[in-house]
């Protein structure tokens, strides 16, 4: 048995192209508010392992209509007989040039694809769609519109009532804002149009769905594996024996700074490419990914935490360090240990809230010093860091793939008072780890489990 | 199908590995994907053995043009542990010619091959054993200073160049990815001194056993130590006991301990000179179980352990996470095959000059929602429709009653269309049979207008612009309603 098709069909520069783009997660379908921006079907093929479960084809739009219904319209023919001369006609105009677009989006329907109609609810409905959707109607195929308000819905009602005398499911469908769960909805609808296509569309729905939990992890580790690779950078510098080590701190800070923004853009990147948003940054202009430079006083206060948060934070890994203390001396120090460590984790986390890193003069074996600067000792910058990824990925996650502006950020989202307790405590982990290779791993393994849960659950802005 | 051999795995693998992984960050993730779950899927029965899995994804993924760095180190390795071993041999045969020293003056004394052979391998098995012990990084860098295996960093930077470079690479990169890497070079290092111990003990004994045969050596044991023959006896019965029950021969006796004491200030040999020479099987023995058979045992141990840290280094090397999931995750494909054939868009139309008190007829197409009398007073003509619901007979007609029009007033045809709707090739169709109908030099122009008549927006004007600058008509132009507020000339 063939495979569900759904030939997404209607009137020239109506979305036909976002919604596809949308549906197949494919940001390289053009979309111009350009009339005729498709020319030639393309398909799209919904593979699992290579094995295809349905296909959607992007189509032209109908140039010349009416001359179609005029073709069809000679042949006389009983409804019977009316599918026969649609492919009658795709047949004979296959070389025909003036009708190409009509091939093309015909023929993936005579071919037993589904029709979806695709009207755009913002410009008022017109009669000059009947004839499109009267030929449609003539290929007997079963078919459902999409209303893909473009801008406003101001039209929205209007196009119901028409469509609803000629197609037995009316759907709204916002192609560039649509959710995911939406976007399944959808799909799903799609299988209802026959008996023999909803099991493998509802697998399909299935496979998606399971696919997004599988994408939060991969972003969850993208995400980890960028905190650590930041929270654990240190940047070297040799000097003479007799060097003044002051003389290079700007420097050093400098390339630390670029070091962590290079890291943070390559960790953007890897959430980016987990969706298959890769055209983000390379057809635009060169946008910075997030608009908020990492380390202005804006970001800082806006993404970090508050000193007051900070203190609570820190005297969580504070208490984790003074809990370790007792477990080595045995319980009966427990809460004398704890409350050691929450007071000095606190204090910590306090006085260095406005410090990146520290400076630390090395003496080099061989002769000479080695400036280091880094690793950060600061307990707001994991949680900068962190609160900015979740925006990302957020924004990412949510983002349409027939969206082609530049990514915006919003309003700032706070962390859930029980998140900053669990990574407040993994940061105080981390931090402690050092250079113990088994330990990071295991952290950041810890570490990415955490954010793949902390990035599936919704933001409150 | 049918290669079932299993991966081997070895420092090679590694260095391939991470090789691969630079080479994969050039590829998208989605071939990535594609490429490695179709390999994946012939390896699901490795699936539980991750290391082994990606040893047999490295044998059968594209490496593309350029060669791998494993079979160079893996060679270059060979190369730098045949020298370790043949130094080992040659300086532990070197050591069996000065131990088992003899120019007939006086014996070989038992208690210097002991000593050579028993007590001090014995006590280097201590640091050894420390080395191997999972200790902090500080600690065991500095017991593995002292470890022969560092030899091999000095052999390899002595190999020709070929070999060299990848193996120095590799001893770079080691130090590059500690983290990943840290274990493997431990286990490295202390397989390398292993293998080196092993070497030189078979050398010391081979290099025994020559003198042992090709030439008569006495033995005899001498001491300043207050040590009498019956301490001396328990001391001998007691090395010899993993032996002596089934090797009676290597088992000395209390007479033959006696018998070959000597003082080098008073140098009486025996009467029985054959006894002399009885201690050799002893010997041997003592060199086989305390010094060679324990470092074959450590040998084995650290190959063993060698091999479990390459597994886990290999299953923890960045990016193998990522490629365990391209292996076995199912690969949901959603995205359309090739790219979007480009289309190149026409440069926007010129279009002619609008004289508004000079029209002759005014076409709404396509179903302008406006009443006739209104378009009638704005533009002033008699309106007629086309386009839209009609049949492309009355299209027809309706461009002939223009030309009639034309021909009787001599002005401009104006077709008002909607700005919201985009221009199709049915509106390129009417414009050309309109064209024929009243010939070239009078004026068509194109009014897209906004609901209730407001003025199009700029974008929407373009594409009309656009979309007519096909047709290649100088005389079809494009204007902005109401042409009597404000009559646009672009391009011009």
């Amino acid at each position: 048995m063939a495979n569900p098709a759904f030939a997404v069909v209607g009137h020239p520069n109506k979305g036909k192209s976002s919604i596809v783009a949308t549906l197949a997660q494919d940001d390289s379908v053009a979309i111009a508010p350009e009339s005729g921006t498709t020319r030639a079907a393309r398909r799209f093929d919904m593979k699992v392992d290579g094995q295809t479960l349905y296909t959607l084809v992007d189509t032209p739009g109908f140039q010349r209509a009416r001359r179609v219904m005029a073709w069809l319209t000679q042949r006389e023919a009983t409804a019977a007989e009316r599918p026969a001369a649609v492919a009658a006609f795709v047949r004979e105009h296959a070389r025909d040039e003036r009708m190409r677009n009509e091939v093309e989006l015909l023929k993936p329907i005579v071919d037993g694809a589904g029709v979806l109609y695709v009207v755009d609810g913002s410009v008022p409905y017109s009669d000059e769609y009947e004839i499109e959707m009267d030929i449609l109607r003539w290929t007997g195929r079963p078919s459902m519109a999409l209303i893909n308000p473009i801008g406003r819905a101001d039209h929205v009602d209007a196009w119901k009532a028409a469509l609803g005398q000629y197609f037995s499911v009316v759907r709204v469908f916002d192609a560039l804002t649509a959710e995911f769960d939406k976007r399944l909805e959808l799909l799903r609808a799609f299988g209802q149009l026959d008996e023999a296509w909803r099991a493998p569309m509802q697998q399909a729905v299935d496979r998606l769905a399971a696919e997004r939990g599988h994408r939060r992890t991969l972003a969850g580790r993208a995400i980890a594996e960028m905190i650590v690779d930041m929270l654990r950078l240190v940047v070297t510098r040799r000097l003479p024996r007799d060097a003044d080590p002051a003389a290079y701190h700007d420097e050093l800070e400098r390339r630390y700074r670029d070091r962590l923004r290079a890291l943070e853009t390559d960790g953007r990147h890897a959430v980016e490419e987990v969706y298959q948003h890769r055209r983000l940054q390379r057809d635009e202009p060169p946008v910075p990914v997030l608009d908020e430079d990492l380390f202005s006083k804006q970001t800082w206060l806006r993404f970090g935490l508050k000193k007051r948060e900070l203190v609570a934070a820190g005297a969580v890994g504070g208490a984790v360090g003074g809990g370790a203390i007792d477990a080595a001396l045995g319980a009966t120090t427990f809460f004398t240990g704890a409350a050691i460590g929450a007071v000095a984790g606190a204090a910590i986390a306090w006085w260095s809230a406005d410090q990146l890193a520290k400076f630390t003069v090395m003496a080099l074996p061989v002769g000479g010093v080695e400036l280091r600067y880094g690793p950060t000792r600061n307990a707001n910058f994991p949680f900068v860091i962190l609160n900015r990824a979740r925006l990302h990925h957020r924004l990412i996650e949510q983002r349409t793939h027939a969206q082609r502006d530049a990514l915006h950020i919003g309003d700032p989202p706070d962390l859930p008072p029980d998140a900053v307790k669990q990574f407040g405590n993994l940061f105080a982990k981390l931090r402690k780890a050092g250079d113990d290779p088994d330990k990071t791993r295991a952290l950041t393994d810890d570490l990415a489990q955490a954010v793949a849960e902390l990035i599936a659950v919704p933001l409150v802005t | 199908m049918g290669m079932d051999r299993p991966p081997r795995i070895s420092l090679a693998t590694l260095v391939d590995l991470s090789a691969q992984t630079a080479r994969d960050k050039a590829i998208a993730d989605l071939d990535l994907r594609r490429r490695d779950r179709a390999i994946g899927q012939r390896l699901q029965r490795l699936r539980d053995r991750p290391a082994m899995q990606i040893a047999a994804w490295l044998d059968r993924v594209d490496h593309g043009s350029d060669p791998m760095p494993g079979p160079g180190v893996a060679r270059a390795s060979g190369w730098a542990a045949a020298l370790l071993g043949l130094i080992g041999f040659g300086l532990g045969w070197g050591s069996a010619v000065g131990v088992f020293w003899y120019d007939g003056t006086h014996p070989v004394n038992i208690i210097a091959v002991l000593a050579a052979y028993v007590a001090l391998p014995l006590l280097l098995l201590i640091p050894t054993g420390a080395a191997m012990l999972p200790l902090g990084p500080a600690a065991a860098s500095a017991l593995r200073t002292l470890s022969p295996g560092r030899l091999l960093g000095v052999i390899a930077r002595r190999l020709p160049m070929e070999q060299r470079e990848p193996l120095e690479d590799v001893l770079g990169h080691v130090a590059a990815h500690g983290a990943a890497f840290g274990k493997v070079q431990k286990w490295l290092v202390l397989a390398a001194a292993q293998a080196f111990a092993v070497a030189f003990f078979a050398g010391a004994l081979l290099g025994a056993l020559r003198l042992i045969v090709f030439s008569d050596l006495a033995f005899g044991w001498s001491t300043t130590l207050q040590v009498d023959p019956p301490q001396m006896t328990t001391l001998v019965n007691t090395l010899a006991w993993p032996w002596g029950a089934w090797w009676s021969d290597a088992k000395p006796n209390s007479e033959l301990v006696a018998l070959t004491r000597y003082f080098r200030a008073a140098p009486e040999l025996p009467d029985d000179a054959a006894a002399l020479g009885q201690w050799w099987p002893f010997l041997i023995a003592c060199m086989v179980s305390y010094a060679l058979l324990p470092r074959v045992v450590l040998f084995a141990l650290s190959v063993t352990l060698l091999q479990r840290s390459l597994n886990e280094a290999i299953e923890h090397a960045p990016g193998a996470a990522r490629l365990l999931d391209r292996l076995n995750h199912e690969l949901i494909e959603t995205r359309g095959e090739g790219d979007e054939p480009a289309e190149a868009q026409p440069e926007a139309g010129q279009s002619a000059p609008l004289d508004t008190r000079q029209v002759s007829a005014v076409i709404n197409w396509s179903s302008f929602p406006a009443e006739d009398d209104r378009l009638s007073r704005q533009f002033g003509a008699t309106v007629q429709h086309a386009g839209g619901a009609a049949t492309l007979e009355e299209d027809e007609r309706v461009a002939a009653q223009a030309a009639d029009a034309v021909r009787a007033g001599g002005g401009a045809i104006l077709i008002v269309v909607k700005a919201w709707e985009p221009p199709t090739m049915e509106l390129a169709d009417f414009a050309q049979d309109l064209r024929q109908a009243v010939g070239q030099g009078v004026s068509i122009v194109v009014v897209p207008a906004g609901e209730e008549l407001t003025p199009a927006e700029p974008g929407q004007v373009d594409q009309w612009r656009r979309a007519l600058a096909r047709q290649g008509d100088p005389w079809l132009s494009v204007a902005l309603s109401p042409p009597s507020a404000s009559t646009e000339a672009p391009d011009g």
